[in-house]
């Protein structure tokens, strides 16, 4: 079964982006190399309605094809403030776009005093079909 | 001299796998229709039937959007590096405000986030935005139903604040149906309120009813009761039917293939048999309850859950506040619903019910039908 990793120092600038971002959903770009997230690009958030949409800024949509040419396969993040870290149906019609993609998705509706953090997981979306992939995280980077 | 074309992983399955094509178009129309013709299929990913470039297709000339140059006409030259790159894009189903608003559904197993998608992605059309339309719409954009349709072509009058809650003391000669957009609007600005300032008749219920997936009957005179049931029945709609006299009311669900109103009272009483309720009255607090039920009957409808009110009559009495239920069956021999239905297309409803068309609707329906 395919696993991804991820450093923490990743997951913490993620954690971070969409915090600063919160109550807007933020997005950005993830460059992934064998398995392995070896870059992380926030992108601005053009969607109309940013409260519970994304739509990454067409004017930063050209880092799909900088991690192309560096060789590396290209996955996106995305941040749902107030709903769980799991595509919704949105999501999922969205990513008909780039079927396959590796996706990250925070969710920061734990990330309140007395919750449980911020939530953090990965996917694989081939429309209709939503595919878990397991993190496995890299606590020294 | 050739231009560079990047081609994004979603659309390499059509490429043979090839990330980098080349192509000698003079500009970006042309090179996109060399992509067309060479590879099967592409068309349909960069172009809606019309031809149109997709909205969520970008195309970038050296990094820059064709949107920000000459569009398709943009002009290319040799060694120019073209990409196209399809969105990025999602969102959650809701907003921060929207899980506030709507946390005590949330907790309920039976609706909870997925039930509370259902209403926001329902439509209803309330007719009438009186007695029974007030609390009914009220209760329905407070629970989230995400589009409301109102008809109705009456003007605010003072006797109707006494039970009509949409409607406020500086509204009066305002229209209905904006009066009730405006109070909707400030109890709940995520629904969508579709406000149609006119009479229901047989030339437009049709037209009305197909837009929504449930209709509220909200009227208060039969040739309107009953052609708002032929039209739903014609059309399959389910229809949340309700009705008010004095100090009693009455509740029940018309659900297609389970009766109808005309089961019940396949003709009408004589004209002036049963008074209105401007000639009767009617008790304030009555069209709150019955119309509040109407609503949750709606809403239950739209969630899927319970033991809705079809083949059901309640009636409720306000004075001795006893609820009894009568059961309904649909009768084979129904002129609309029934096995061998005699009415199949909408009729004149006030010639039906003997009563000739007031001369103020007479007059509001000349005045309508000039906009």
């Amino acid at each position: 079964m395919e696993t991804v990793s991820i450093a923490r120092s990743q997951i913490d600038a993620i954690v971070a982006h969409a915090r600063a971002g919160a109550p807007d959903e933020v997005c950005g770009v993830v460059a992934v190399r064998e398995g392995e997230v070896v870059r992380v690009m926030p992108t601005r958030n053009a969607a109309a309605t940013p409260r519970n949409r994304f739509e990454i800024d067409s004017r930063d949509l050209m880092r799909v094809v900088e991690v192309e040419r560096e060789g590396h396969d290209v996955g996106f993040y995305h941040s749902h403030p107030v709903s769980v870290a799991y595509p919704s149906a949105t999501d999922i019609g969205f990513a008909e776009l780039w079927p396959g993609a590796l996706q990250l998705m925070v969710s920061l509706r734990q990330d309140v005093p007395g919750g449980t953090g911020p939530e953090f997981h990965a996917y694989r979306i081939v429309p209709p079909q939503v595919n878990v992939v397991p993190l496995v995280i890299d606590e020294s980077r | 001299m050739s231009v560079k074309v990047y081609i994004p992983t979603p659309f390499r399955a059509l490429t043979g796998g090839q990330s980098r094509v080349e192509t000698e178009a003079g500009d970006v129309k042309g090179l996109l229709g060399d992509l067309e013709a060479r590879f099967p299929g592409m068309r349909d990913r960069l172009r809606d039937e019309q031809g149109v470039l997709h909205q969520f297709i970008n195309v970038y000339v050296n990094s820059e959007e064709i949107s920000a140059l000459d569009g398709e006409a943009t002009a290319l030259k040799g060694g120019d590096d073209v990409s196209i790159i399809p969105a990025v894009a999602g969102g959650s189903a809701f907003t921060i405000e929207e899980v506030k608003r709507y946390s005590r559904h949330f907790l309920l197993q039976d609706v909870g986030p997925s039930g509370q998608r259902k209403l926001k992605n329902a439509r209803v059309l309330l007719i009438g935005a009186g007695g029974l339309g007030s609390p009914a719409g009220l209760y329905l954009a407070a629970a989230g139903v995400g589009t409301l349709g109102l008809i109705d072509f009456d003007v605010v009058d003072h006797s109707n604040l006494q039970r009509q809650v949409l409607h406020f003391t500086d509204r009066v000669g305002d229209l209905k149906v904006e009066s009730a957009k405006q109070t909707i609007g400030m109890l709940n600005p995520n629904v969508k309120v579709e406000a149609h300032n006119a009479i229901l008749d047989s030339s437009n219920a049709f037209e009305l009813f197909r837009e929504y997936d449930y209709v509220l009957n909200g009227v208060d005179n039969f040739p309107a009761r009953y052609l708002a049931n032929d039209a739903a029945v014609l059309l399959g709609k389910t229809l949340i039917d309700g009705g008010i006299n004095q100090f009693e009311g009455q509740v029940t669900v018309y659900k297609p293939g389970h009766g109808c109103y005309r089961c019940l009272y396949p003709a009408p009483p004589p004209p002036g048999a049963v008074p209105s309720c401007a000639e009767a009255g009617v008790l304030g607090v009555l069209p709150g309850i019955v119309g509040s039920m109407q609503a949750l009957e709606t809403i239950k409808q739209i969630l899927g859950i319970g033991d809705p009110l079809v083949g059901r009559l309640l009636l409720f009495d306000a004075l001795s506040m006893e609820f009894r239920t009568l059961k309904l069956r649909r009768d084979k021999g129904c002129p609309v619903c029934g096995d061998h239905p005699t009415i199949t297309e909408l009729i004149d409803y006030h010639e039906f019910c003997g009563a000739p068309i007031p001369a103020e609707l007479a007059d509001q329906r000349d005045r309508v039908a000039v906009h």
